[in-house]
């Protein structure tokens, strides 16, 4: 008895109970028989479940890729499968995924003796979180949702209603993994001067100098000049990850890397949040300096600047609206009663 | 007359032995439910089951009489029923852990008697098996020989290359 011997409705259960894509394709390239079984009327099927297994909630996923202008976005959209779509559903499932490793050390940030890996279920309600907020930000962080638009009763109804779609429950999720993002936007794309200030003395514990922050000038200080000159010559830090951020030299000064403090850091960052989950990360894999944030924030056109998210408070809305409260839903996420996980004790 | 959860049924494996077992551990398998359904006295008349010889047969009455207390599946969840993730109970897994003629004979088994949990287990196990390997290492695992030429092997390769992780 061997494996290639079973009958065609036993090979199609079987890819149809494989965990990811790969396996699938995987299992589809060993040779004609399970080729033949693959290239079958069951394909796409085959595909989708491996794809729901691995970036799922596919459902969710649909939802995201087919909003476009033409119809409220809580409308649930109802489209058969095709290969083209799912390879857009790959790509989006990949971008989720990546949060799965970035989760963790944002949830756990200070209590990191408990950080640890998310289990199967937490991940998929990260992932559908992560559907769900970049839903939100495609349908109402665009430039037909201007600064001067933001209250009207009508548009806050329509954010409301895709929030409507919702329960509770999951909206903690949301807010959890939105948290999380608020976390990676504030600290690693646009950090405050605070924190540059915290990560430049990690970084050159021996310095006497500090970064010297300009906040009402708006030309630049005289270049580094406390920079001691050994440090071009034998310095180890050349490959360093913040190396481009925090290292002095002619073309990057550290003080200017912050991007404020207190009130107008928080601004920036309400503006920040704006940006869908694939924008912030490539900011995060590609854009390690203020200027380069900037020139990708410039590209996205004028109605970005000053205008600030409207998740948080649409969904203070929400949560008002069934007789919650938005404060109360935030602390019981922050002390791990609701939200992607969910704390036993 | 014995009341119904009592009750035995006589089974028949393909090499002619009989095995009786409780109705309610053998109504597992819709194959075996329908037919005495059918038949109305069950325990009488014994009931083949044919393609399936006695050490599977056993082996899946195992199966049948662990989960025998578990909600008989509905008609209708088929979809639902399979379950997203690859996770397996500890009980089936170690049920599981049997050479790969004997998981084979219980999938082919289990989809003959129609025992869909069964099936779906099984089928779980073979693509644990999978998961993670590269088609030369799942050739290597199974057993099956690369009947491709290098060149359908090079289409094979351009057609997915989509998936392709970046």
């Amino acid at each position: 008895m061997y494996f290639d011997t079973l009958p065609n409705e036993i090979l199609t259960h079987i890819f149809l109970s494989l965990p990811n894509i790969a396996s699938a394709i995987a299992l589809s390239s060993t040779c004609h028989r399970f080729n033949s079984a693959y290239k079958s009327s069951k394909k796409l099927v085959i595909l989708q479940e491996a794809a729901d297994a691995e970036f799922g909630p596919i459902d969710d996923i649909v939802q995201l890729l087919t909003q476009n202008a033409s119809q409220p976005a809580h409308i649930r959209r109802d489209v058969p499968m095709s290969e083209a779509l799912l390879h857009q559903v790959v790509k989006v499932g990949r971008i989720a995924q990546r949060y799965e490793e970035i989760y963790p050390f944002k949830k756990w940030k200070t209590d990191f003796a408990n950080r640890r890996l998310l289990s199967n279920d937490e991940r998929l309600r990260l992932r559908r979180a992560i559907y769900r907020l970049w839903l939100f930000d495609k349908a109402f962080h665009n430039a037909a949702h201007v600064r001067t638009c933001r209250g009207i009763p009508e548009v806050v109804r329509e954010r409301a209603a895709l929030l409507h779609n919702f329960p509770t429950s999951e909206l903690a999720e949301m807010l959890d993994t939105h948290i999380a993002l608020r976390d990676l936007v504030s600290n690693k794309i646009c950090p405050s001067n605070g924190r540059i200030r915290q990560k430049y003395q990690k970084r050159f514990p021996d310095s006497k100098q500090q970064p010297l922050f300009n906040i009402h000038l708006n030309y630049p200080p005289a270049p580094s000049s406390f920079v001691p000159d050994g440090w071009f010559h034998n310095s180890s830090f050349g490959s360093a990850k913040y190396q481009s951020r925090l290292a002095p030299s002619r073309w990057n000064e550290p003080s200017l890397e912050g991007w404020g403090d207190d009130i107008s850091h928080y601004y920036v960052i309400e503006d920040m949040m704006k940006l869908d989950p694939e924008q912030i990360l490539y900011l995060k894999d590609h854009c390690p300096t203020k200027a380069q944030v900037e020139v990708h924030v410039r590209g996205l056109g004028d109605w970005f600047v000053n205008n600030g998210e409207t998740f948080s408070e649409t969904l203070g809305f929400v949560v008002k609206q069934r007789g919650g409260d938005a404060e109360e839903l935030k602390a019981a996420v922050e002390d791990g009663e609701y939200g992607v996980v969910v704390m036993d004790d | 007359m014995a009341s119904e959860g009592e009750q035995t049924v006589k089974l028949v494996s393909s090499d002619n032995v009989e095995i009786v077992t409780e109705r309610k551990v053998a109504e597992r398998s819709m194959l075996i439910k329908n037919m005495i359904e059918d038949l109305g006295a069950p325990g009488e008349e014994p009931i083949p089951i044919m393609n399936v010889s006695e050490a599977v047969l056993r082996k899946v009455l195992e199966w049948c009489t662990h989960h025998k207390n578990d909600p008989a599946p509905s008609q209708d969840d088929d979809a639902d029923s399979r379950k997203k993730t690859t996770d397996i109970e500890d009980w089936d897994q170690k049920f599981m852990q049997v050479d790969q003629e004997m998981l084979f004979e219980i999938i082919l088994a289990a989809n003959y008697m129609d025992i869909k949990a069964l099936l779906d287990v099984g089928c779980k196990t073979v693509a644990n098996m999978i998961k993670g390997k590269s088609p030369e290492e799942i050739r290597k695992t199974f057993n099956i020989q690369n009947d491709f030429t290098p060149e359908e092997e090079d289409q094979i390769r351009r057609e997915n290359e989509w998936a392709e992780d970046r």
